[in-house]
């Protein structure tokens, strides 16, 4: 009998372990290339020992057929015998480098007629092309290696897929395995274990008895020590207050973590440190070593399971619990769950002590056959474990209907696979289900947790987020929104971890998986089209780059050379605009590039859709055009007051469709840059802010005209904002209807206070005419009032306050007026 | 806790890094096109590169022969490349 998952978990195991350190010997070899060259017959000895190495695991091979677990370790051993070729290879590499260096610094060989070189320059010349040649054959012979290797690894994966599929669909007579030869086997097993540990103990008993009885003492006596340290230290941390209102998700989530693997660790480390105090006094006899071991490491994995379990369902502290299910479910489950453990692991514990004392045929198939039943009924009473929700609570559980009949169904099958005698496929099934169940829920609670942390405020509520906030000035939104990212960075990560895991618990190879990620994010293949995910990550990330080097390099043209330069604030304004739009484009064309897709293509496809483009996008297109006309040519800039398309107002920005311009009662208008271009424009203060105002006013027809003339030059001279040159100037207008109209006309240095000197203006000559005697008259009009019948009665208006407040319409209504 | 989280990092990387490899870009400095023999993972195979084309090959390290029938291995994230049959390797 095989035991598929556990070996690939191991597999798993030993390959991570296997990369990590050809991780560290790439770093040695690559300090080792000093010492390799000094001495390269040491290293044509390595090469040909691996190579004969290699070649003769094939004997390995057809020795091991049928054995699965040394078939799993010989293919390891074949990769790291490759990975180990390479290494030489790569320091031969080195040395045909210099080789060549040295032949190329001795020039070529002198040819026919022309003066023969030195004898000691020809003799060093065949020396080297002699070393690089057999060097060449080296890494021949290396590369051979790996093939073979590699054509062996091959052989070891299909023999282990016939191994699989042998167990897989032999079938076994039950009643057979469970005739007398069974209960013959197992006394007999029975029998020796008792034979072993009777005399092992009896013998150190007798010799020993004091050594033991320390042992004894002082592992009681650290265990107290363990348990005493643990609760005074870290046992208030994890423990879980009955009272405590309504935890959130995420705080029963961290308690749940470190309650499962703080108690774990500290039994971890009591069963470890008793058994080596056992170990060092020489207590164990290898045998019984044997049989510890295997007992402890059984322990080690119930007491993490029912841990975990505990943490999960928390059956007796309601408000913890990390699944949402009703109080007696959990408490069901979690009794189920810690049966399903003592199965599992008496199944692993017993299939081992089996091995130690004598492989029996009837007794491997009745512990499948039991173990199978036995998986199959707790996954049945799992399913058969219902939720009742009573009206009024809420609805969602995380014990759905679907997962129930799911259990059952599975359970259902198992045990009839079992029944049948099917019983390599029942055992490999209950080994994947439990595995792949439990790999699967630690995903859920994973998958949980970024939701929790993905939650309005969720991160925020934690010290964490207190953290971020306090010491590096994040906001609340940017705390919030930071949860956010973590959330689905989080999503990620389970799945990037969790389903590799399941893959190869399910047989797949540690470099298929590799491969395939590999793939994945390298070149993805649609039709004619290759993606790479790193290429397009690498180009965001150049996009990225690029814009905040422009904004960089923005802000440092404008703030410090143009500024310093003098330059005038709109030219200031179309250069910044430029140059941003310059880099946006350079970003843009990078980081395609960069992503791989080819340019010449995109022009391709540019030139056919140009003329479409054109048509349909003409508008814009035009509007582009003329922003960046705009920003050439500056009729107005940012700042300047201008007229167009019927409005006035500030222009505030030159976009690359519209420019915006504040009018003066702050609307923002928002202008085609094209009308810009193609219509009339007036701007007030183009090249000068230099502007006149007029001031028109009447007098009496018996003013006198001289003098009214003299008082306004008088008055215009006399305001500080006028000036002096172009001087203003008096207009007598008009001879009118009831006046004598007059202008004034004022040049003003910067026309943005026209409207204020205009009022300053009339105000000064009201002010003078009144005191001089000088009349403004107003038209005259004879007005005829006739008497109405009777006058409306306005006694009954009620005072003011008997009106109250006004009702307003919840109608939003905009009409410019 | 802050210099706790960059532990944490440097640790992570630390582990992945064997993990994570970079392919080699191997470029063909000529204009005619040049085939190489490539044994990945212990697969053999040629790869045909167009002039002045550069490929990433060899993700996990790979045995090379370039075309004047020297070999070169690479463990991966070497930039290599190719000219007159010769190799130069950074």
């Amino acid at each position: 009998m095989t035991y598929f998952a556990t070996n690939r978990l191991c597999y798993l195991a030993f390959m991570v372990m296997i990369r990590i350190l050809v991780g560290l010997l790439f770093y040695v070899a690559s300090l080792g290339v000093v010492f390799a060259q000094s001495a390269p017959d040491d290293l044509e000895n390595d090469v040909a020992q691996l190579v004969r190495e290699v070649r003769a695991q094939v004997d390995t091979f057809q020795t091991n057929l049928d054995n699965e677990e040394a078939l799993v370790s010989l293919a390891a051993d074949l990769v790291t015998d490759q990975q180990e070729a390479l290494e030489f290879g790569v320091v031969l590499t080195e040395m045909v480098a210099n080789i060549r260096t040295r032949l190329d610094q001795l020039g070529p060989a002198p040819g026919e007629g022309e003066p023969a070189e030195p004898e000691l320059l020809a003799a060093e010349r065949t020396a080297l092309q002699e070393e690089r040649a057999r060097i060449n054959l080296l890494i021949g012979e290396l590369e051979d290696a790996t093939i073979f290797a590699g054509n062996l690894i091959d052989d070891i994966a299909e023999r282990r897929r016939e191994l699989f599929q042998e167990t897989l669909s032999q079938r076994y007579d039950i009643s057979e395995a469970f005739g007398p030869s069974l209960w013959e086997d197992v006394g007999e097993r029975w029998a020796n274990l008792e034979r072993r540990i009777g005399s092992w103990w009896s013998f150190t008993w007798r010799t020993r008895p004091n050594v033991v009885l320390a042992c004894i003492f002082s592992a009681v006596l650290l265990g107290a020590v363990a348990v005493f340290v643990s609760l005074k230290t870290f046992g208030g941390w994890i423990h879980r207050d009955s009272e405590h209102d309504a935890p959130t998700f995420f705080a029963r989530l961290t308690i749940g973590f470190w309650y499962t693997l703080l108690p774990t660790l500290v039994f971890w480390f009591w069963l470890g440190a008793a058994y080596f105090i056992f170990d060092f006094l020489n207590i164990w006899r290898p045998d019984i070593a044997g049989l510890v071991q295997t007992l402890i490491a059984g322990l080690a994995i119930l007491f993490l399971i029912i841990q975990l379990s505990r943490a999960v369902f928390a059956p007796y502290v309601p408000n913890w619990r990390l699944i949402k299910v009703p109080q007696r479910s959990a408490f069901l489950l979690h009794a189920l769950m810690v049966v399903m453990a003592i199965i599992v692991v008496a199944d692993a514990v017993i299939t081992r002590f089996n091995i130690i004392l004598g492989v029996s045929i009837p007794v491997t198939v009745a512990l499948s056959l039991l173990t199978s039943i036995a998986v199959g009924t707790v996954l049945i009473a799992m399913g058969a474990v219902k939720v009742d929700i009573r009206p009024g609570e809420d609805k969602r559980t995380d014990w759905p209907a679907w997962l129930r009949i799911v259990l059952i169904l599975s359970g259902v099958a198992l045990i009839a696979t079992a029944l049948f005698g099917y019983l390599g496929l029942a055992r490999f099934a209950s080994q994947q289900i439990v595995i792949t169940g439990a790999i699967l829920s630690t995903m859920y609670l994973g998958y949980r947790a970024a939701r929790a942390i993905g939650e309005a405020n969720a991160l925020a509520q934690t010290s964490f987020g207190e953290m971020l906030r306090a010491r590096h000035a994040f906001s609340e939104r940017g705390v919030d929104q930071a949860g956010l990212v973590a959330s689905g960075l989080l999503v990620v990560a389970v799945f990037l971890i969790g389903v590799p895991i399941i893959a190869l618990t399910w047989g797949f190879r540690w470099s298929e998986i590799t491969d395939l990620g590999y793939r994945l994010v390298t070149n993805i293949t649609l039709g004619s089209i290759s993606i790479s995910l790193i290429g397009l990550l690498t180009g965001l990330i150049l996009f990225f780059v690029g814009l905040w080097g422009t904004r960089a390099f923005q802000r440092w043209l404008d703030g410090t050379v143009l500024e310093r330069g003098g330059v005038e604030t709109g030219a200031r304004t179309s250069i910044r605009t430029a140059v941003g739009y310059a880099g946006i484009a350079l970003a843009a064309l990078l980081a395609i590039s960069a992503a791989g897709f080819d340019l010449t293509q995109l022009a391709f496809i540019a030139g056919a859709l140009s003329l479409g483009i054109g048509f349909g996008l003409q508008n814009i297109v035009s509007n582009f055009v003329s922003g960046l006309i705009l920003l050439a040519e500056r009729p107005f800039k940012a700042g300047d007051i201008i007229e167009a398309g019927g409005f006035t107002g500030v222009v505030d920005k030159v976009n690359v469709r519209a420019t915006e311009i504040i009018t003066f009662d702050k609307k923002t208008l928002i202008l085609p840059n094209s009308e810009l271009i193609n219509g009339t424009v007036i701007n007030w203060i183009h090249k000068t802010t230099l502007g006149r105002v007029q001031v028109p006013v009447g007098v009496y027809y018996d003013s006198d005209a001289k003098r009214v003339h003299d008082m306004l030059l008088e008055i215009a001279n006399d305001h500080p904002r006028v000036l002096s040159n172009p001087e203003p100037f008096v207009a007598f207008d008009n001879f009118g209807d009831s006046s004598l109209d007059f202008v004034l006309y004022a040049y003003l240095a910067d026309i943005g206070y026209g409207l204020a000197v205009r009022t300053e203006l009339r105000m000064a000559i009201l002010e003078r005419f009144r005191a001089a005697n000088i009349e403004i008259p107003f038209p005259q009009r004879d007005i005829n009032i006739k008497a109405a019948a009777s006058a409306p009665d306005l006694k009954d208006v009620a005072n003011a306050e008997d009106f109250g407040v006004i009702e307003t319409s919840k109608a939003r209504r905009i009409e410019d007026d | 806790m802050k210099r706790l989280s960059s532990f944490g990092v440097a640790a992570l990387l630390w582990l992945c890094a064997p993990v994570i490899v970079f392919s080699a870009s191997v470029t063909n400095g000529d204009a005619d096109p040049l085939t190489l023999v490539i044994t990945e993972n212990g697969e053999r195979s040629e790869v045909v590169l167009a002039g002045n084309q550069t490929q990433s090959l060899c993700a996990t390290g790979c045995f090379l022969t370039l075309p004047n029938g020297d070999r070169v291995v690479l463990s991966g994230g070497e930039t290599v490349s190719i000219s007159g049959g010769r190799a130069i390797i950074d």
